[in-house]
């Protein structure tokens, strides 16, 4: 009888170290990071917040850009109604889907007369490095949907 | 001894069984499930992706007390080939440091030595730091970038300031924070009059729309004492009478003061500083109800020398003669009588109002911001915040807000609702709206008592001394010149720096630009008032700007006149570079972004127009024109041809 209660303690112990590592479950996980899903992201594109970089873009845009091109991109900035020809309407669908991002980006870092076009617009490549330059290029495939 | 046996091989069965949990467990691992996933995924990608080997993975850096295994999911965080995978495989967005280096929690905080999802993420018991929410994230940018303007985290920078605007410092001892400006109250009984004081003690930004005081939801009693304790606060003979009775005035004169009043009141641009009704600059108090609020013989006094009433405050002392401030006074004191809403009806005075306002003056700690001799003497009434990001979430009384139980979150709330925890709460409600409450809570989250290792930290850089001596150190002071400029480090950002104005403009421009300060940069706001100094005063600045606020490195030899070098100067000016896109030149008319160079030749030295092109960004590193790349003979052609635009040349050729 003394064996079998031993027996039987010394199973319920092993039993019980078992379940020690295990954690309750009893808290809830209020998550607020950006994205925590494990599948494919299944959100629309229009209504995605800006990303980190395309963030860094806007900046950039806001502070080099938006006095010719305008705040929203739409080419109507303070400076554009002097310019012959007009800035860039950057929100246009059509131009967006025209362009490439090399193009862009090669746009801006060599400006207007790199790639044959007006010598009004300046070319960047000396004032703003490569990872810059992506930033802005980023934010302005952003700029002809609707952001939040 | 059979049945022994029998019960023996039983219970080795069943010890068998429960042995085998334990591996078992450690098979069915969440992490593993992850990291198959991923190998399944990298097979369907273009590029080839080394797969990865089951196991543990972790980041550690002993020096910044770092074990992160968030690796161990998010696999493939460091790959550039996974930035279209779904999460939790996705690159991490580029950031200016090295993930391999520095982990994940030293940013996102969290649990970093956790294995499964939910413990690293952290909201688990006897975890206190879960991971931050998206929009506190720059909080952790502070921990080694101690500066004031912290490069691509925005909200931190913004917090940063608001600290000191706001003068958290009044009632919180924050480490390394300076106080902000706030007026001394001395004579405040001989300034304002009852009904002014009442309404602004209850609600200030009813009467002045961008005050920086608080609202402190005084009940209407406790307001009445409080201004009527303040009233007895008399002047002592700072304000002098004023020269003409405004009351005897008769009709033609008035009319004649008024209209000198408003041309220099417009010439003197005080909306640079201040505002009227919403518009103009961000330094200073709106005017819009200045009538309402004082009287002519206080207003007469203050310009005739504001540093005599407040003598820290930023505003000049503007040279009028004493007709012009008295027509200015006139112009003010008609024109800006405010909205004309009525306030509240006030109490009538409380007659113990003086023992018991002293206290609301102590309980509310007004001592905290602003100095009153004779008033109580202000204590730091909230709790000290050097170290606040280190505080543990269960010492914190979360009273009847229902957030949640974190840091982050009870900072937030505090900011936009302090007194709605418990009851008996004195901090004042701001008014703060969400993006600014946010950029304080990031400002004030990253002050904690562990400080990271020497070599990561980037400490404030140490605040210039630079104090002019002599004569002109007395005209700075007078006209406040580095409320808004900055020379050698120190001085307002409003204006451009000066500090090697001697090489950049020549002498005679300067002169005249303090007599006529024309807007030079159209697109700005903000513009140079005419402070009215005398001749000679000018001739004292010129000299010293002359001999000593200079840069050596702006020498680039002489720029003798060349006929065929202006030409092809010009040439490069709009046909290669576009100049014309942001500057005009005379008639041939141009964008309106930068200075118009019409007559730069007489504004301007050879030596800055040549550095400046070179590498403009070396000068002003936030500045809007761009490095062309412009080779050195290029460069000297340009420069050849702006220094022969003199404005007469344009204006008398009317044309290119």
């Amino acid at each position: 009888m003394r064996h079998v209660v031993l027996i039987i303690v010394v199973l319920l112990t092993a039993v019980g170290c078992q379940f020690l590592s295990r954690t309750t479950s009893s808290e809830t996980t209020t998550v607020t990071t950006a994205d925590t899903t494990v599948v494919a992201d299944t959100v629309t594109v229009e209504s995605r917040r800006l990303t980190y970089l395309e963030q860094k873009g806007k900046r950039l845009f806001l502070h080099y850009c938006a006095i010719c091109h305008g705040e929203t991109g739409a080419g109507d900035g303070f400076n554009a109604y002097n310019l012959n020809p007009r800035p860039r309407n950057l929100t246009d669908p059509q131009f967006s889907r025209a362009v490439s991002d090399a193009w862009l980006a090669e746009i801006i870092a060599q400006g207007g007369r790199g790639v044959n076009k007006s010598p009004l617009m300046p070319s960047w490549g000396n004032t703003l490095n490569a990872r810059q330059i992506e930033a802005i290029v980023a934010f302005i495939r952003r700029v002809p949907q609707p952001q939040q | 001894m059979k049945s022994l046996s029998k019960l023996f091989a039983i219970s080795s069965l069943i010890f068998l069984i429960v042995l085998a949990v334990s591996p078992l467990k450690d098979y069915f691992r969440e992490w593993k499930r992850y990291q198959k996933a991923y190998n399944r995924l990298i097979e369907t990608l273009p590029t080839r992706v080394k797969p990865v080997k089951l196991g543990i993975r972790q980041v550690w850096n002993p020096e910044l007390g770092v074990v992160d295994r968030c690796v161990t999911c998010h696999v493939g965080i460091g790959d550039p080939a996974l930035k279209k995978a779904p999460q939790p495989f996705r690159t991490h967005p580029e950031i200016p440091h090295d993930i391999a280096e520095f982990g994940c929690t030293i940013c996102h905080q969290g649990q970093g030595l956790a294995t499964t999802f939910r413990e690293a993420i952290g909201n688990v018991k006897y975890w206190d730091r879960p991971t931050l929410p998206v929009q506190f994230i720059e909080s952790s940018c502070g921990k080694c970038h101690k500066e004031d303007d912290v490069p691509d985290a925005p909200s931190l920078t913004l917090g940063r300031r608001l600290l000191v605007e706001a003068n958290c410092t009044g009632c919180h001892r924050i480490a390394g924070v300076k106080k902000g400006f706030t007026p001394n109250l001395n004579g405040i009984g001989s300034k304002v009059n009852r009904t002014w004081l009442f309404q602004w003690l209850k609600t200030p930004k009813a009467l002045i729309p961008n005050a920086r005081m608080p609202n402190f939801l005084l009940t209407d009693g406790e307001a009445a004492i409080l201004t009527d304790y303040l009233l007895t606060f008399k002047d002592r003979g700072r304000i002098s009478s004023f020269p003409e009775s405004l009351t005897g005035m008769s009709d033609v004169r008035r009319e004649a003061l008024y209209d000198l009043g408003r041309t220099r009141f417009s010439e003197a641009r005080c909306i640079s500083c201040h505002q009227i009704e919403g518009r103009g600059g961000h330094l200073a108090p709106d005017l819009g109800g200045i009538a309402t609020k004082t009287s002519p013989e206080w207003l007469y006094s203050y310009l005739t020398d504001p540093h005599a009433f407040q003598p820290d405050v930023e505003m000049p002392r503007y040279g009028f003669t004493d007709e012009e401030r008295l027509a200015v006074v006139v112009y003010m004191m008609t024109d800006f009588t405010g909205e004309g809403e009525e306030g509240p009806a006030i109490p009538s005075s409380d007659p113990a109002f003086f023992e018991k306002g002293e206290k609301l003056f102590k309980t509310y700690n007004c001592g905290g911001c602003h100095r009153l001799e004779g008033g109580r003497a202000g204590e730091e009434l909230g709790p000290e915040l050097s170290t606040v990001g280190s505080k543990p979430s269960y010492e914190i009384e979360f009273g009847k807000v229902k957030i949640e139980h974190t840091l982050p979150a009870y900072i937030y709330a505090k900011l936009t609702q302090p007194r709605s925890f418990v009851s008996g709460l004195k901090m004042p409600d701001y008014g703060f709206a969400e993006e600014e409450a946010t950029a304080l809570t990031n400002a004030l989250l990253n002050l904690t008592e562990e400080q990271v290792p020497e070599r990561y930290r980037i400490p404030r850089p140490l605040e210039s001394t630079y104090t002019p001596q002599g004569p002109f150190g007395k005209l700075m002071q007078t006209y406040a010149c580095l409320a808004c400029h900055r020379i050698n480090g120190r001085g307002g950002t409003m204006a451009p720096a000066l500090s090697r104005e001697g090489s950049q403009a020549t002498r005679e421009w300067i002169a005249r630009y303090f007599k006529i300060p024309y807007s030079l940069r159209p697109i700005l706001t903000e513009r140079m008032p005419n402070l009215f100094i005398g001749d000679d005063e000018i001739q004292t600045i010129v000299q010293y700007i002359d001999l000593t606020i200079l840069d050596d490195t702006l020498d680039a030899g002489s720029f003798p006149a060349d006929a065929r070098l202006v030409e092809s100067g010009k040439v490069l000016f709009f046909e290669k570079y576009g100049c014309q896109s942001c500057h005009q030149v005379g008639s041939a008319g141009g964008g309106y972004v930068g200075p118009p160079l019409t007559d730069v030749g007489t504004r301007l030295t050879p030596g800055w127009i040549y550095r400046w092109l070179e590498n403009p960004q070396a000068y002003k590193p936030d500045t809007i024109e761009p490095n062309n790349g412009i080779p050195p003979d290029e460069l000297r052609a340009i420069t050849t041809y702006l220094m022969s635009l003199n404005g007469e040349q344009q204006r008398a050729a009317g044309g290119k």
